[in-house]
């Protein structure tokens, strides 16, 4: 209850600093809260954030996918290979590294604005972060629960599912926050530079037409969206890994 | 009167207390001739010798203690009788009468408890029991329940079975990796150094529950115990082998024959902690 109360203190005192920003700059430069309510609650009420977000969502949930599939395979491999860590490590620090607009626009002109291009694209920004972070756990790994398992002549299904991937459940569910998190915020780059949909969408056209209450309205979407799935994957963390202290 | 405690010459000599049931294969239940194990150096030029022509028989039934100083590879030999790790070279490597190269299957009848408690936090301690049932493919399965009720009753922890190891004490968590070896009914128990972690009084109380569990089976457990505590040596061992360093060599050996439980206040095990001493201080280079 403590924990839920301290959530929604934090979310009005932001709400609360947007106003007083507003108010110290000017509602026609920065909106403030009480001037976006409106027109949020009519995206909301109208049911016009439907179809934005869920073109959105699934374009995000496409690429996670991809990126955090590849991303995990990635850092399991290069933990355990050698050879395979010597040879992809400099191509990790290259995605790593790579600026996310410039793999944006190369993505959009290369594959043209189709699904495939967010999954690409999605995927580029998001594997080499969940690979490196996933390697480093994999190293991370106690050996002496290796022993213990030698000792105990556990079988290889028995290793799978008995030590590894417990071991593995935790981090994989902080990878895929942080995972979907970048998805959510790659394709809203994307649909603002390329796509003719989605929220990224909704924000370019409203920054177009200067109408920075819609502009700030979409954002709220957004960042709503986000909270909401952050939350479910919280919840996901605490129903798989009850175990932890 | 008998003397409690006397230095004996061979490696193989008979425990204090033999038993009447001998292993299948043989008289001994663990049987190493002639053993040499090499570690690489760590910069990887060359190798550490750990033991050379190395000889061990240990008796069925026998609480062999291995004592020594730190490093010289006491739980190096615990790992060669499990299987864990193969010498360079071995005229003998038997484990209940069977080669463990050929038959490496045979140390199913060895269970293991380390230094830690090394439970999968992830586990319950029923659960961590489990592991090393499934492991081990102990049979019937339909036993399972009865040997964990059995066997957590005997250390006080019927009641926690259902906690996870981060919910339970140091202490607790360390009879937990003791029922999940015990409760496999292994052939030979191997202990590395299990309590070192312990605060002294739950140390004191697990080598009484050890003793107590050890002694209630008809057909005793043979158990290969290490550590570099004497008091805990002359505690609980019927037979003490002093290692020197690398490369290992035992350079004295005692025969314990005192019943349990010992007390360090106790004269007759003062005097053979004192004998231990010395020879630890002039045969091992270790001042104690």
């Amino acid at each position: 209850m403590q924990d839920r109360l301290a959530q929604l203190a934090s979310i009005v005192a932001v709400i609360l600093v947007w106003g007083a920003m507003s108010a110290v700059i000017g509602s026609s430069i920065l909106p403030g809260p009480v001037d976006v309510a409106p027109r949020f609650a009519e995206l909301i009420t109208t049911g016009a954030f439907l179809e934005p977000l869920l073109e959105s969502l699934v374009r995000t949930g496409v690429g996670f996918v991809v990126g955090f599939v590849s991303g995990i395979a990635l850092g399991i491999v290069i933990a355990k290979v050698r050879w395979f860590e010597v040879a992809f490590t400099p191509l990790l620090d290259v995605a790593l590294f790579a600026p996310t607009l410039v793999v944006i626009f190369l993505g959009i002109a290369i594959i043209g604005t189709q699904l495939l291009a967010v999954a690409i694209i999605t995927g580029i920004a998001v594997a080499p972060n969940v690979a490196i972070y996933m390697r480093d756990v994999m190293r991370d790994f106690d050996p002496e629960m290796t022993a213990m398992a030698d000792s105990y002549r556990a079988g290889r299904w028995q290793r799978v599912r008995d030590v590894y991937l417990p071991y593995l459940v935790p981090p994989m569910l902080a990878a895929a926050r942080i995972g979907f998190s970048m998805a959510w915020k790659v394709v809203l780059l994307s649909e603002v530079f390329g796509f003719s949909g989605g929220l990224g969408f909704q924000i370019r056209i409203n920054y177009g037409i200067y109408d920075l209450v819609s502009l700030l309205a979409w954002l709220c979407i957004f960042v709503i969206a986000l909270l909401l799935i952050e939350q479910l994957i919280r919840s996901t963390e605490k129903t798989v890994v009850r175990w932890q202290p | 009167m008998t003397e409690p405690g006397h230095a004996v010459d061979t490696a193989t000599a008979l425990p204090a207390d033999p038993p009447e049931t001998t292993s299948a294969g043989g008289p001994f239940d663990v049987e190493l001739r002639n053993v040499t194990l090499l570690f690489p150096r760590p910069d990887g030029k060359g190798t550490l010798p750990v033991y050379e022509n190395f000889d061990l028989a240990v008796e069925p039934g026998s609480f062999t203690v291995l004592l020594g100083p730190s490093g010289c590879g006491k739980s190096t030999l615990l790992n060669i009788v499990d299987g864990l790790l193969a010498p360079a070279q071995a005229d003998t490597l038997k484990v209940l009468g069977r080669d463990l190269r050929t038959d490496p299957d045979v140390t199913r009848q060895c269970a293991y408890v380390f230094q830690n408690a090394r439970l999968l936090k992830w586990k319950t301690l029923r659960g961590n029991v489990e592991f090393g049932l499934r492991g081990l493919k102990v049979q019937p399965k339909a036993r399972w329940a009865e040997l964990m009720d059995r066997y957590f009753g005997v250390v006080g922890l019927r009641d926690f079975m259902d906690y996870y190891p981060h919910q339970v004490s140091g202490g607790m968590q360390q009879r937990a990796a003791i029922v999940r070896a015990f409760v496999n009914e292994p052939r030979i128990l191997l202990m590395d150094e299990p309590f070192s972690h312990l605060d002294e009084i739950t140390a004191a109380e697990l080598r009484r529950e050890l003793v107590r569990l050890w002694t209630q089976d008809a057909q005793r457990r043979t158990v290969m115990f290490v550590t570099h505590d004497i008091s805990e040596a002359v505690q609980l061992g019927q037979r003490i082998i002093v290692l020197t360093p690398r490369p290992a060599t035992i350079c004295h050996e005692e025969i314990v024959d005192l019943p349990y439980p010992r007390f360090s206040n106790d004269e007759r095990v003062f005097a053979i902690e004192q004998t231990l001493r010395t020879v630890l201080a002039e045969r091992a280079g270790v001042q104690v």
